[in-house]
């Protein structure tokens, strides 16, 4: 389906027109024009960028590379703490 | 038809969720004047259209019109502004405090050279988070979320979190300690300061929000006219800049403070969080990748000319043996500079302290705010909506201010100390969001071609291993330090 060129370059009359209705009214009247939003990319869309994505798989190095920084970090953060609290007057 | 290099259609991640292109499964997608069109029959497969959503079309719709008729300077301006703003941003309260700590504890030296690495250093990693937000249309949270599971995003967004708020509070200690500089109550001073925040965020649209931000972000070159005050000598800057001498001397840990404080200063985990965020809400897609780097690059000048000008600004204090032990709480360098290099320097030293706190409010309860939302998911994060369509946003954005703001108000808090150890936390807490940062920029099941290249990667893991050194160093030195203090 291809709508004709002069009507999807810019139709921001259409969209200032849709702007200015209460976000119900928009979204109740059935499916906007689809030049209303040819001005993104479809999965800019939030409806496609609330679906989650597949899992990372990590390998086993990997897994452990991340909890042995995880822990480092933790010792790290607790040994600026305690320095912290000690330097308090 | 498709874009050659567009990644988007050469990873199998999204080909499962979309369908690929003329596979007759529903989602067929047709290019039409250079961009990729949802059809009639997607929309109506449950493709719904939110608020958001058309928000950002109208921004779209602009960028594709310049593009469209080559109005190069036109599209500059519409699609900078998260890089910009992140690098300002960062230039905040601690962080200035930071570098002018730097100039009067070990003069024009070694620290001028070292702070233009670190902006170097956070353009690298900055560009890395814009890209990601650009391809996969996803903040730093959500992506980990996702693609790590909840157990590595619950702890993405503690460190953020944790670090946020302990950034806050010192963003409103510096407004407080500028402010109180001009006589300003602690009190208005902080209501100020979370009305500011309250008010910026009330217009529903990413694009307000954004250039009211950029406005006021413009008044951190304040600390460029401080350092002219102050008289510096050229030839001694170029020296400094080519050689970094002279070296720094006196107690090793207060040098790792320092060193790592102005690490903590251009590289932190609310940055990451807070580009990626900024430019999927802004709409930025693959095509926009080089005007999102020069908006990184933008940014990056002024605010690491505006760093180093507070480091030459406070020098004097360095050449004049001015104890800076009193001075860091923030008013107290105004105050002694006022002698130094006149009264108008230090009120400008004042006004672009309140500057940099004011920016970087806005900046790092967007950051929380845009995280928390992400990471709850289905949760509205955006300036696009209302905020009766994003309850949970616009709270986790005030909130955070507000509760900042309780925080410097209470007797007998330790403000000087949470000051001068913000910028160190963020620097302890940032290894494991570069290394997250660097396997989601090498991930090519969701970037396809545009992953990081081998030099980029080279820097990324060295700008890893620096922060990693510095933050562990410090903390190591400060723990045996604080035990030998408590042995005596």
């Amino acid at each position: 389906m291809r709508s004709s060129p002069s009507s999807i370059r810019f139709p921001i009359r259409q969209i200032n027109r849709c702007l200015q209705m209460q976000p119900i009214d928009r979204l109740s009247r059935g499916h906007p024009d689809e030049e209303l939003i040819q001005a993104l990319e479809p999965d800019q869309l939030v409806s496609e960028t609330s679906k989650p994505l597949p899992r990372y798989q990590l390998n086993q190095i990997a897994n452990v590379a991340l909890w042995l920084l995880r822990i480092f970090v933790l010792l790290m953060t607790a040994l600026v703490v305690y320095a912290f609290v000690k330097a308090l007057p | 038809m498709m874009y050659p290099d567009d990644s988007r259609f050469a990873n199998p991640a999204r080909q499962q969720r979309q369908g690929t292109p003329g596979h007759g499964n529903g989602t067929q997608i047709l290019l039409m004047n250079d961009f990729l069109v949802p059809t009639a029959r997607q929309i109506a497969e449950g493709a719904t259209l939110t608020p958001e959503d058309l928000s950002r079309s109208h921004d779209r719709m602009r960028v594709l019109q310049a593009r469209q008729t080559s109005q190069q300077p036109k599209l500059l301006w519409l699609l900078t502004g998260p890089g910009i703003l992140v690098m300002l941003g960062e230039n905040d309260g601690p962080s200035m405090l930071s570098y002018a700590a730097s100039g009067a504890i070990y003069g024009i030296g070694f620290f001028l050279p070292f702070i233009v690495v670190t902006f170097l250093a956070a353009f690298v990693v900055q560009e890395m988070s814009m890209r990601i937000g650009a391809v996969t249309h996803r903040g730093y949270g959500e992506l980990i979320f996702q693609r790590f599971g909840p157990f590595w995003g619950w702890m993405s967004a503690a460190d953020l979190v944790l670090t946020n708020l302990i950034t806050l509070i010192t963003e409103v200690i510096a407004i407080r300690v500028g402010m109180a500089f001009f006589g300003v109550p602690p009190l208005l001073a902080v209501g100020c300061a979370v009305a500011l925040v309250a008010v910026t965020s009330s217009g529903a649209r990413y694009w307000r929000w954004e250039r009211m931000a950029m406005a006021l972000a413009l008044f951190n070159l304040l600390f460029v006219a401080v350092a002219v005050l102050s008289r510096p000598s050229p030839g001694q800057l170029v020296d400094a800049l080519l050689t970094w001498t002279p070296l720094p001397t006196g107690p090793f840990q207060g040098f790792l403070l320092i060193l790592a404080s102005n690490i903590g200063a251009t590289v932190t985990p609310w940055m990451l969080f807070f580009q990626q965020s900024a430019s999927v809400d802004k709409g930025l897609t693959p095509r926009d990748i080089p005007q999102g780097r020069l908006d990184t690059m933008i940014g990056t000048v002024p605010a690491a000319l505006a760093g180093c000008a507070a480091l030459v600004a406070a020098a004097p204090l360095f050449v004049h043996h001015v104890d800076t032990g009193s001075l860091q709480g923030g008013a107290g360098y105004a105050e002694a500079l006022q002698s130094l290099i006149g009264s108008l320097g230090s009120s400008l030293f004042a006004l672009g302290l309140i500057e940099a706190g004011a920016v970087a409010m806005l900046t790092i309860s967007a950051s929380t705010a845009y995280a928390v939302g992400e990471v709850l998911g289905g949760t509205a994060h955006s300036f696009n909506r209302t905020v009766r369509q994003a309850p949970l946003f616009y709270a986790a954005n005030i909130g955070m201010a507000v509760f900042a703001g309780i925080i410097v108000l209470i007797p007998g808090m330790p403000l000087l100390a949470i000051t001068l150890n913000a910028n160190l936390l963020a620097t302890i807490l940032m290894p494991a969001a570069l290394v997250f940062l660097l396997i989601l920029a090498n991930d090519r099941e969701i970037m396809g071609a545009r992953v990081n290249s081998r030099l980029t990667n080279i820097f990324g893991a060295l700008i890893a291993l620096l922060v990693t050194l510095a933050g562990s160093s410090y903390a190591i030195v400060a723990f045996i330090n604080s035990l030998s203090n408590k042995a005596n």
